[in-house]
């Protein structure tokens, strides 16, 4: 049963691969070119890994957009895989996408001549843990995102948060409560960032690594149930 | 008969529901080896009966048993028998047809290679071309190469042969016919021009607004059906339904029955009656042109 699910997947992310090299590659190619410019100009570790996992994790909805856009999806689910099948591969082959990425963005900042980052700075537990943490947030929101609105659906929501950045900004200007909205907004994230801060000294090292590893994975599986619904309820 | 027992497929009540448009109470039964015609005029719910079977649109109600198997709970069982021809087929329009069937034949345990190149051939298919640079005939048929070299045992085909000049489309019926007849497979395909129906199918069902007017193999609709002519005045006694269809012309009448006996009896020698041709009996039944 197992092997039956492995030998699905890895069919189904070779499809993906073969399928949207063409626009994986550039995609892959441009990030990799600012990554030499990025390793030489920036020495701080987390902002490195913070601007990294989120490009690396955008790109990952390429495979998902482009079986819309050319109308393939509904043949995709002529083939003999379920639709469990289909979504669970294009989960490996985001993961797949983003491991790769990663594993360039830290072989250039070895390599570069002149890069301010050391892979040794770059892969301590807690450091992959928060690369992991960050892909795993916005890969969980993204793509069932995408499975149920698109890829115009993306697009309008990164639209609306420019939008509502840019109100937001101006009111803060206005009114002079700048202070008051950006801690609005930060709230959410130092309440997130001090509740593992207080699991981290509450439990020894390695059950704290595991535990947050094991939510990692809880995330991924409640992200992937979601955008399963959603797919399933698709008709096509 | 049944899906186990000689059917192939088996559909029964099945339902769809859309705003404006609703499928209801679709039953039909395909047997093994056979072909079957689903005819309807454009809206008529052909493609969507066709798109329930292959699990792509969720049902609102009724059964659908493939090789005893049910499509929405086993379906990549079920689909790894079933080759679809979609009316328009999206393959990826980047690569060529040899990478293409590449990557399907991998998802096919019993994938026939050697089959698929025959098929190609026959069909005179370009391998190393790009899907999207193949004519519309072109893409029709490479999909049905595709069908076949998984030794599919029902081949589902919509709408193949709309948009096709009339000596492709004959080209493509007769190929279709002779390479089923070697692969013993069993054909549902969709259509909205009779003559191709003619020529291939053994089983007829109509479709018209989403519900189905009648299912039966071609030749007991060719016999029970039949056109009567006369005069207008013999029309005045009989009731409103007495026909299934009727065309009324300044000199007579030509209307549809599917009981000659009765229609003899009542009306004795004073009408004319012909058999009915297929076309004939879609055109009165549904009462739409929209034929060829």
């Amino acid at each position: 049963m197992t092997t039956e699910l492995l030998h699905r997947d890895w069919i189904l992310l070779r499809r993906d691969l073969i399928l949207h090299r063409r626009a994986l590659l550039p995609s892959v190619l441009i990030f990799a070119a600012f990554q030499v410019y990025f390793v030489m100009v920036v020495n701080q570790a987390t902002l490195w890994l913070i601007f990294t996992c989120i490009w690396m994790t955008f790109i990952t909805v390429v495979p998902l957009n482009r079986e819309d856009k050319f109308g393939t999806r509904e043949w995709s689910c002529t083939l003999p895989v379920s639709r469990a099948d289909l979504m669970r591969g294009h989960y490996v082959t985001a993961w797949a996408t983003v491991v790769g990425m990663f594993v360039v963005a830290l072989a250039l900042a070895a390599l570069v001549p002149g890069s301010r980052l050391s892979v040794g700075m770059l892969l301590s537990p807690d450091r992959l843990l928060l690369a992991g943490g960050i892909t795993t947030f916005i890969l969980a929101l993204l793509l069932p995102f995408t499975v149920r609105f698109g890829f115009m659906g993306v697009m309008m929501l990164l639209v609306v948060l420019q939008i509502l950045g840019a109100a937001m900004f101006v009111v803060a200007k206005t009114t002079g409560n700048m202070d008051a909205v950006e801690g609005g907004i930060a709230a959410p994230f130092r309440a997130l960032a001090s509740g593992v801060v207080a699991l981290r000294e509450t439990l020894p090292l390695i059950a704290f690594q595991l535990a947050m590893l094991l939510v990692l994975i809880l995330v991924n599986w409640a992200s992937y149930r979601i955008s399963l619904a959603h797919f399933r309820r698709r008709d096509l | 008969m049944n899906a186990e027992n000689g059917g192939v497929l088996e559909v029964r009540g099945l339902c769809k529901y859309y705003p404006g448009f609703s499928l209801r109470d679709v039953s039909f039964t395909l047997p093994r080896g056979y072909i079957m015609g689903l005819i309807g005029p454009n809206g008529s719910g052909k493609t969507t009966t066709l798109k329930l079977i292959q699990g792509l649109l969720r049902r609102d109600g009724g059964t659908i048993d493939a090789f005893g198997l049910d499509p929405a709970m086993q379906s990549s069982q079920v689909r790894s028998r079933i080759g679809f021809v979609h009316d328009e087929p999206h393959f990826y329009r980047q690569l060529t047809l040899a990478q293409n069937a590449a990557l399907v034949a991998r998802f096919y345990r019993n994938w026939d290679d050697d089959g698929f190149r025959r098929h190609a051939d026959a069909f005179e298919l370009p391998l190393a071309k790009r899907f999207g640079e193949l004519s519309h005939g072109n893409k029709t048929k490479f999909a049905l190469a595709l069908a076949l070299s998984h030794r599919a045992e029902l081949v589902v085909l919509d709408e193949p042969t709309s948009g096709l000049d009339p000596v492709f489309r004959r080209d493509l019926l007769d190929t279709l016919t002779e390479l089923l007849q070697d692969e013993r497979a069993s054909i549902l395909f969709s259509t909205h021009i009779t003559s191709d129906l003619e020529r291939i199918a053994d089983y007829i069902t109509l479709i018209q607004n989403g519900r189905i007017v009648f299912s039966a193999a071609k030749d007991e609709i060719l016999e029970r059906w039949a056109l009567v002519k006369g005069g207008l005045d013999l029309l005045a006694p009989l009731p409103p339904d007495y026909f299934r269809g009727i065309r009324r012309g300044a000199h007579g009448f030509e209307a549809l029955t599917d009981d000659v006996a009765a229609a003899r009896r009542q009306l004795g020698n004073s009408v004319v009656i012909d058999k009915a041709t297929l076309d004939d009996v879609v055109l009165y039944t549904t009462g739409s042109d929209g034929y060829a």
